[in-house]
């Protein structure tokens, strides 16, 4: 892992210092994949609404983050709601969650658009964790 | 530094600042400027940006009899004091007013420069470019850059050519001190030298014109740019002829097809069949532009024709044209059709520039950030439909397109190359152009200038020192892996 951290361009370093520093103090560095880095943001309690009572969840930032957003959510393990509705936009098996799931079946990716995130200053990479889990709440709403 | 070629380049904006303190009415006698220089580091071209000016105060700059011009020490050490901030280094300019030659400088002029220019450099560091300039009173300059091993030895490598670039592109040979000229074919060049003279034809003649994709419009251009007469077409592009994509790829064989050839080396090939200009240079690079392997060759080049249907592509040139002062026009086609009822349902052409004096491409619409996100996904994901790809949904994908809007958008970006680098259509130069594929009428946008924030604005002239949002084209990356 720190070796993939050193390897992160300088402003998802930055970024990754202020996401330890805020509000999410375990946050690391799971994979790199193509253009995308994987951060774990460790594993929370989930709404009610969900069958499942907690999840680990990890944001997929681009590794040119200022030029290009973060995109996508992953969770493991796959979400399901307790009223039986499927949730928007979760897919299993996703190319994109191999890093952290290489069986493609015990995890759940977002496809999730984050395009009015704020993408000024590296340390609007903190920000991922906030809308990670907003991702989650609406997902169960 | 192992470039062959030496370029000094500046915006339009700066350069007019610069000559209005070089030359100021009614103030004969020399006066010069310091300015902050970046480096535009290409594969066989080195530029020197003058990305700003260090404005002068009241006595930052007077003359003497004895020494000459001289700068103050509080000028010079506000310039220091810049250079470091941008990351960059300095250009001492002056003038010598009754020089109406070759402007050459006087031994004061070679004191002064390893005087002060080797004490700022020792401040600045190694990377820091260290240049020097005289212009003369025909406005032609001279420039040099030095490389000092101590204060006693220094070597001066003198530029071989000026750009200024916005919204045009004036190049001048320095050791001519005229327009940069290439070599003419009156015969076979006649009809356009009838339009823009043989200076235009030999301003043509002297381009090193990239262009990057050649597919639909990419392969008319190849064809097309090297018979207007440039003098030098380098080719980028990675992806190979087949069967699926022959209807509009011109200039290619069956033959091309059966042996899977690189669309770069038909493109060079069908260039060098066409081009008018005698001692016409084609080369192909097998490559992606949002790779920094490709990225050196395009700095080589004075004008970049976009023909890559790639919204990160777009992004890196556009960031590109500004940080290193060069021109890129982008030309696309987007087009639906409805195969049962046999008609195109909706359609556009367009055609674009950016770089300094223009738009950038994300404030003239031609790509968000969100889409040049998803073009950094691999195929697999991405698709034409973004996100929503999953599943066993085809990986071939294959946007409608037609040769004929093809050749249009190919025509409109010639136009727009011409008016660029001759200024043949002043008022056709900064704007989109749109062709309206149901009604068959062609406008233009409203939109001259990039918006207030725009970041793109702080980013020009700043070379090698802006950092490119490049990364892996998973493209080339499955194409490398399939070949």
């Amino acid at each position: 892992v720190n070796q993939l951290e050193v390897g992160l361009p300088v402003v998802l370093q930055h970024g990754l210092d202020a996401l330890r520093s805020g509000v999410c103090r375990e946050a690391s560095v799971m994979a790199v994949d193509g253009n995308f880095v994987l951060f774990d943001l460790g594993t929370g309690a989930l709404p009610a609404s969900y069958s499942e009572r907690e999840a680990r969840v990890f944001a997929r930032v681009s590794l040119d983050f200022l030029n290009a957003e973060p995109y996508g959510v992953i969770t493991i393990p796959f979400l399901h709601r307790v009223d039986g509705k499927p949730i928007p936009n979760q897919h299993a098996g996703h190319e994109s969650a191999r890093p952290v799931d290489p069986t493609g079946t015990a995890s759940g990716f977002w496809s999730w658009n984050w395009t009015s995130m704020p993408r000024r200053r590296a340390e609007d990479v903190a920000a991922v964790y906030e809308w990670a889990w907003k991702c989650l709440r609406d997902g169960g709403a | 530094m192992n470039a062959v070629e030496l370029h000094f380049a500046l915006s339009t904006e700066v350069h007019q600042r610069l000559e209005s303190l070089l030359f100021p009415p009614g103030e004969p006698g020399e006066h010069g400027a310091i300015a902050i220089i970046t480096p535009s580091s290409g594969a066989t071209r080195r530029t020197l940006i003058a990305h700003s000016i260090v404005e002068p105060r009241e006595g930052d700059v007077t003359w003497d009899a004895d020494d000459g011009l001289l700068f103050s020490t509080s000028y010079k050490s506000r310039a220091a004091d810049e250079a470091c901030r941008v990351g960059g280094g300095l250009l001492f300019v002056h003038t010598h007013p009754l020089a109406m030659g070759k402007p050459v400088p006087s031994g004061y002029d070679l004191a002064a420069d390893a005087r002060d220019l080797f004490f700022l450099g020792e401040a600045l560091g190694p990377a820091a470019p260290l240049v020097a300039a005289v212009v003369g009173g025909n406005r032609r300059w001279s420039v040099r850059e030095y490389q000092f091993r101590g204060r006693t030895k220094a070597t001066a490598e003198f530029a071989t050519t000026m750009r200024v670039v916005g919204p045009g592109l004036s190049k001048f040979d320095l050791s001519a001190m005229a327009r940069a000229a290439g070599h003419v074919d009156r015969r076979a060049q006649d009809s356009s030298i009838r339009l823009w003279g043989e200076t235009g034809q030999e301003a043509l003649g002297g381009l090193r014109v990239a262009l990057v994709g050649a597919g639909g419009v990419g392969s008319i251009l190849a064809e097309h740019v090297p018979r207007l007469g440039v003098g030098e077409l380098v080719v980028i592009e990675f992806d190979r002829i087949t069967r699926e994509n022959f209807n509009r790829q011109q200039g290619s064989t069956r033959e091309d097809v059966e042996n899977r050839a690189l669309k770069a080396e038909i493109a060079c090939r069908i260039a060098r069949a066409s081009a008018t200009a005698p001692r016409f240079k084609a080369r192909s690079v097998t490559g992606s532009v949002v790779e920094a392997a490709t990225i050196r060759d395009l700095l080589d080049c004075d004008v970049i024709l976009n023909a890559a249907d790639s919204a990160w592509a777009r992004q890196v040139l556009d960031q590109l044209a500004h940080a290193h002062l060069i021109p890129v026009i982008n030309g696309g086609t987007e087009l639906r059709g409805e195969p049962l009822e046999q008609r195109i349902v909706s359609g556009k052409c367009e055609v674009t520039t950016t770089g300094p004096g223009h738009p950038c491409f994300e404030c003239s619409g031609l790509y968000t950030v969100r889409v040049a996100t998803e073009a950094r996904e691999h195929p697999r994901v991405r698709g034409r439909r973004g996100y929503l790809r999953v599943g066993n949904e085809s990986l071939d994908e294959r946007s409608p397109s037609v040769i004929s809007t093809n050749a249009l958008v190919a025509g409109l970006m010639e136009l727009r190359l011409q008016a660029i680098a001759l200024a043949t259509t002043p008022d056709a130069t900064v704007c989109t152009q749109r062709y309206h594929v149901q009604e068959g009428t062609l406008d233009h946008s409203l939109v001259r200038s990039c918006a207030a924030d725009c970041p793109r604005v702080e980013t020009v002239g700043l070379g090698d020192l802006h950092p490119l949002p490049l990364g892996v084209d998973r493209d080339f990356e499955a194409a490398r892996q399939s070949a």
